[in-house]
């Protein structure tokens, strides 16, 4: 479904990313881990259409989307939600949503909305008519995940979901994950929680100072998770 | 009582101005982080639209002045804003007095640099006597204009897609692309609101001196600037509510300063545009949400 092949992205002079290839299929949940800087936001965005790549291609659904505006990939259903949630503080819980749908260009309806909502993220129900601003850490990650589901995206990225949240909101966001998983979107999803994104996706690639240097099944990763914590820990 | 009557409907029409003229420029910053100071050349391309049209039949011309502003405004953003809109706002603003200088320079070889009269809106000049009260019909109607627009683009802002869309844009560019949100549409309904004020608020300007010079927009500008600042910027709700009370403000010092220091008026309110600032420094209606971008 998502298909990255040898993108190579450069601030100025510095590479954040060299080479990197790798693949989402259809319905899978596949996790990047990594340090900090090795590269994983980097991938995200420029997937997204933030960035553009010095080279390498990035194809969804067998369309290339390199050089593809933010706003048209989205629309192709493929939604990130990044790193710091970035939700709209000063719009209301309901507008956040309303925006979300509005990307999916008639996939979704509002009374799919609703019921997206009432299934998967109760916490907001009761907020509707609240500036976004006003909710905690973990309902705010809650409305980013689910302003991009309310586009009906066929593929979710997510950036560090778990990022600065009480450990309680860290579990819900994870199990949120895995039901979104079990419905059937692909999840490309980037943590530095190593151990707990490796253990929740199908397959995992360990990204490192900008290449990926390890890729596995989930009992691959697991059973040498112990050379896999050196390699994302040492060197840096 | 009647000259009290009078005084109000002044201090409303003038303020109701400044309204127009600040959200315009309100609205753009909100969206794009850009002090538009070409503003004031979308109000003298108005101006000069009125000159040229003269003749036709009022209504129509008034409403054509205004078509070619809001496209005069779309060339602006195509033309001169696109190709920078990435950079920082230092360079936007830039690039917005440049423009400014170009289009005065441009008027000046086409009209020459002395004022151009125009008839239009004498139709307007006429005063009328409602019950004791005389009223100038071009302050009633400008009244009734600007309370229209300025209610209509809140509805938008507040109520449609289209809207919510804009409030997106204004407080995360970027997030808003990543949710769909076109950013050259957006951006260019932005330009067309704001040639859309900048159009009617010219023409009242016309209509209240009767002529058109290159620097036409320049003042006009700066107390729109002035109120967007003192309304907090990006708050089109403060850059309203700065214009009305710059407006009344101005309208008290012009009655109540002794007969000797009233040329010195805009001085006062100046002062308290400062005062104001000193004591509310993010503006009347802080944008905190923005803050760490500006």
């Amino acid at each position: 479904m998502l298909e990255v092949d040898g993108l190579t992205v450069a601030y100025g002079r510095v590479e954040a990313l060299r080479e990197a290839t790798l693949s989402v299929g259809e319905g899978e949940l596949v996790a990047v881990v990594g340090p900090n800087g090795a590269g994983k936001s980097t991938l995200l965005n420029t997937v997204a259409g933030r960035h553009r790549p010095r080279a390498g291609a990035v194809a969804f659904d067998g369309r290339d989307i390199v050089g593809a505006a933010p706003e048209r990939i989205v629309g192709f259903g493929l939604a990130l939600v990044p790193e710091g949630r970035h939700i709209f503080e000063t719009l209301s819980v309901a507008e956040n949503l309303r925006l979300g749908r509005m990307a999916g260009r008639g996939r979704t309806s509002a009374e799919d909305v609703r019921e997206l909502v009432a299934r998967r993220f109760p916490v907001l129900e009761r907020y509707a008519d609240t500036p976004a601003g006003r909710l905690s850490g973990g309902e705010q990650q809650q409305l980013a995940i689910a302003r991009a589901m309310a586009a009906k995206p066929r593929m979710l990225m997510l950036d560090e979901p778990s990022l600065g949240l009480a450990p309680l909101m860290v579990d819900a966001v994870f199990e949120l994950v895995v039901q979104l998983h079990a419905e059937g979107t692909s999840i490309l999803l980037v943590e530095q929680n190593a151990r707990r994104a490796v253990s929740l996706a199908d397959r995992s690639y360990v990204l490192r100072s900008g290449r990926i240097v390890r890729e596995g099944r989930r009992e691959e990763l697991l059973e040498d998770f112990e050379q896999m914590t050196s390699a994302y820990m040492g060197g840096g | 009582m009647e000259d009290a009557i009078q005084l109000l409907v002044d201090a409303v029409s003038v303020g109701a101005q400044y309204a127009l003229l600040a959200l315009g420029i309100a609205l753009l910053f909100g969206i794009m982080n850009l002090i538009n100071f070409a503003y004031g050349e979308l109000l003298m391309i108005g101006g000069y639209a009125l000159v040229v049209l003269a003749g036709m039949w009022a209504p129509l011309m008034v409403l054509v002045s205004i078509a070619i502003v809001v496209v005069a405004a779309l060339l602006m953003d195509r033309i001169a804003f696109k190709p920078v809109r990435r950079a920082d706002a230092t360079t936007l603003l830039v690039t917005s007095f440049a423009l400014s200088y170009l289009l005065q320079n441009v008027a000046i070889m086409i009209f020459g640099s002395l004022p151009e009269t125009t008839g239009a809106g004498s139709g307007l000049a006429r005063s009328i006597d409602i019950a004791g009260v005389v009223v100038s019909r071009l302050d009633l109607v400008l009244i009734a204009v600007a309370g229209a627009l300025i209610v209509a683009l809140v509805l938008i802002v507040k109520r449609t897609a289209l809207g919510i869309q804009m409030r997106a844009a204004a407080e995360d560019f970027e997030m808003a692309r990543l949710i769909g949100v076109n950013a050259d549409r957006i951006i260019a309904v932005g330009f067309a609101m704001s040639g859309l004020l900048a159009g009617v608020a010219g023409y009242f300007l016309v209509a209240q001196t009767g002529s058109v010079s290159p620097t036409f927009g320049v003042s006009a500008v700066l107390i729109a600037f002035i109120a967007t600042i003192v309304g907090g910027l990006g708050s089109l709700r403060g850059a309203v509510l700065a214009g009305f009370a710059l407006g009344f403000i101005t309208i008290a010092f012009q009655e109540l300063l002794p007969a000797g220091l009233v040329p010195y008026r805009d001085a006062f309110v100046f002062a308290v545009v400062l005062l104001t600032l000193v004591l509310r420094p993010q503006g009347l209606i802080p944008q905190t949400a923005r803050a760490a971008r500006v």
